[in-house]
């Protein structure tokens, strides 16, 4: 113990390894520090002042959470919404896509920046008018209503990297394929579809991930007919205890991880640094 | 007699920065390999993308076996296409490649396996249908291409610079077997190039183009022996070109003339010469140029640097 005294650290490698270290674990505690409080927590069966660590560990919390309807109905909405946002959101944004990518047209500049437009501003003042609208299309409070702004959040990411996938196709592979024979549909969906996977996986599943955790619309517009696990959050914060709350962070954390594993390890690492190019 | 495969009356197509073709008339004989050669931007590309259907026309039309084919798109056209690279789809093996063109037109499983094995056997690739097109060299991919595009029996083949992303021991392989092949199914094959050593060894005959113009079509001995005008004669091969007293130049063949020490009509100076193998080439400084002269081996021996030649001109053109 003796030798890990700071003084001697300093000394002994220099004054950059230790400020480095220092930094990072800095930079650990504050990055991880909450994940790890919300582990503990989740998992706390007693937890009580004075002591810094639950004193005993299990599933209580797990069990009390998985037994409230409401609560199971929140998650089961929330993954049914995140899922058909997916599909129709690669209904509506694939084909646009494949027009900004191959083809020209008057105002293509245009549109393609108007879909960053919808992130530019703050969105609650964008929901506050798409509330309006809703008001008189008799959408508000209706799941409908919830997938059509969880669908405008998502057309910036549906738009931008398929084109950038769908640009990066030689064309010859389609010419060969109108060659052969191929219509321009069954081109598109035999030959430019499975060619672009990567790209419109990788914006499918920033899709889904983004559904699962959009609170503000949701909450604006579904509240209280629709509950998603997001807007759930907020109730529970205040109903709960700490460790319902940190339970019910874990089921959302945690699909969030695995469909993050499972598209790096189906498409490798390059996908995500790649980034957004047009 | 042959007949006519393609005829193009009057076809023209030009882009907004001048690149394009113009007023292209072409008749192409049944069971050929035609070449269009030229240099980058002359548009021996266009027209061959015009003839498979991916470029629209501005003017002119197009017959195919005698049919017009000028408004179909390219999945209606009898023709097919190998592209210079990217032919293959990724995603399907080489079988699946070949078989996309049968499958589609609805041919029964078992004559599209036996069609699949003879194209296979017929480009002496067997056994490497279940293999994706990763898998395989630049080579066997490019032949593969020429399978697919030869399995739905088009009636002309279009190859734009097939062997031109690949080296040159294999480029030379490739064309040896494109003959063959040819011999075989007699498919007519229209070839685009920018290397007129393949146009040479490859054609039945050559359109040689010039800015969206043709300039000469013909055999390639023709071409090689009486190129129709300056730009072709120095396209084709080596050519020296020198200046008559009336505006005009005299243009002749590196191997076209007589070297003497003694008399000649021209004379010059020794300035290089070149062991190219079976024979030599000699650079002789004549009147502030530098013409290049072939001769066999053994008469090269005879001279040496800075010796004073001259040289009699066997065979010329003027342009």
């Amino acid at each position: 113990m003796k030798y890990l005294q700071p003084r001697r650290i300093y000394r002994s490698f220099g004054k950059k390894f230790f400020f480095e270290t220092l930094i990072f674990s800095l930079f650990i505690l504050f990055f991880y520090g909450p994940l790890m409080n919300t582990l503990m927590l989740a998992f706390a069966e007693q937890y009580q002042v004075p002591h810094v660590i639950p004193t005993k560990f299990g599933f209580q919390w797990w069990q009390y959470i998985l037994s409230q309807d409401n609560l199971l109905q929140s998650i089961f909405s929330s993954f049914l919404i995140a899922l058909f946002t997916t599909i129709l959101s690669m209904i509506i944004c694939l084909p646009a896509a494949y027009a900004l990518a191959r083809f020209e047209f008057k105002g293509k500049r245009f549109f393609l920046f108007s879909f960053l437009l919808s992130n530019a501003f703050p969105k609650i003042g964008l929901y506050t008018a798409l509330g309006i609208l809703f008001y008189k299309f008799q959408l508000m409070g209706t799941l409908a209503g919830v997938i059509i702004v969880h669908i405008l959040n998502t057309m910036i990411f549906m738009i931008w990297i398929p084109s950038s996938s769908f640009q990066s196709i030689p064309i010859q592979q389609e010419e060969a394929a109108r060659d052969m024979g191929a219509g321009p549909i069954r081109t598109f969906m035999q030959i430019t579809m499975p060619a672009a996977v990567p790209g419109i996986a990788v914006s499918g599943m920033y899709t889904f991930l983004g559904s699962l955790e959009e609170a503000q619309g949701t909450l604006l517009v579904g509240f209280p007919e629709i509950k998603t696990m997001a807007t759930s959050m907020y109730g529970i914060i205040l109903d709960y205890p700490p460790m319902a709350g940190a339970v019910f962070s874990l089921l959302l954390v945690i699909p969030t991880i695995l469909l993050l594993w499972g598209c790096q390890k189906i498409f490798g690492k390059e996908i995500f640094s790649g980034g957004i190019s047009m | 007699m042959s007949k006519v495969k393609v005829e193009i009356r009057n076809m023209s197509k030009v882009y907004e920065n001048g690149d394009g073709i113009q007023n292209i008339d072409l008749m192409i004989q049944a069971g050929e390999i035609l070449t269009l050669l030229g240099p980058s931007g002359c548009g021996k590309s266009t027209i061959l993308r015009c003839l498979g259907g991916f470029q629209a026309l501005d003017q002119g039309r197009i017959y195919i076996d005698g049919k017009e084919v000028t408004a179909l798109p390219p999945e209606k056209r009898p023709t097919s296409m190998v592209f210079q690279g990217y032919n293959l789809w990724n995603h399907m093996t080489v079988y699946e490649n070949l078989a996309f063109g049968l499958k589609l037109r609805k041919y029964p499983k078992q004559e599209i396996k036996q069609r699949v094995h003879e194209m296979l056997d017929l480009l002496k690739l067997p056994n490497i249908e279940k293999k994706y097109p990763s898998e395989l060299s630049g080579g066997q991919q490019q032949r593969i291409a020429i399978g697919r595009s030869l399995i739905l029996e088009p009636a002309v083949l279009l190859m734009d610079e097939p062997y031109s992303a690949l080296d040159a021991k294999i480029r030379q392989q490739m064309r040896e077997e494109l003959k063959r092949i040819q011999a075989q199914t007699n498919v007519t094959v229209v070839f685009v190039t920018h290397d007129q050593e393949e146009a040479m060894s490859l054609s039945d005959r050559i359109v040689v183009m010039e800015k969206g113009k043709i300039a000469q079509v013909d055999t390639p001995a023709e071409i090689y022996e009486n190129p129709i005008n300056r730009y072709t004669a120095s396209f084709i091969g080596e050519m020296n070109f020198l200046p008559t007293h009336d505006g005009k130049v005299k243009a002749f063949r590196p191997e076209d003339m007589a070297l003497s020490s003694s008399n000649g009509d021209y004379q010059g100076t020794v300035q290089e010469i070149m062991n190219a193998g079976h024979y030599s080439i000699l650079y002789l400084a004549h009147e502030e140029q530098s013409l290049k002269l072939y001769l066999n081996k053994e008469e090269a021996k005879k001279y040496e640097k800075k010796q004073s030649l001259y040289f009699t001109i066997n065979k010329f053109k003027v342009y």
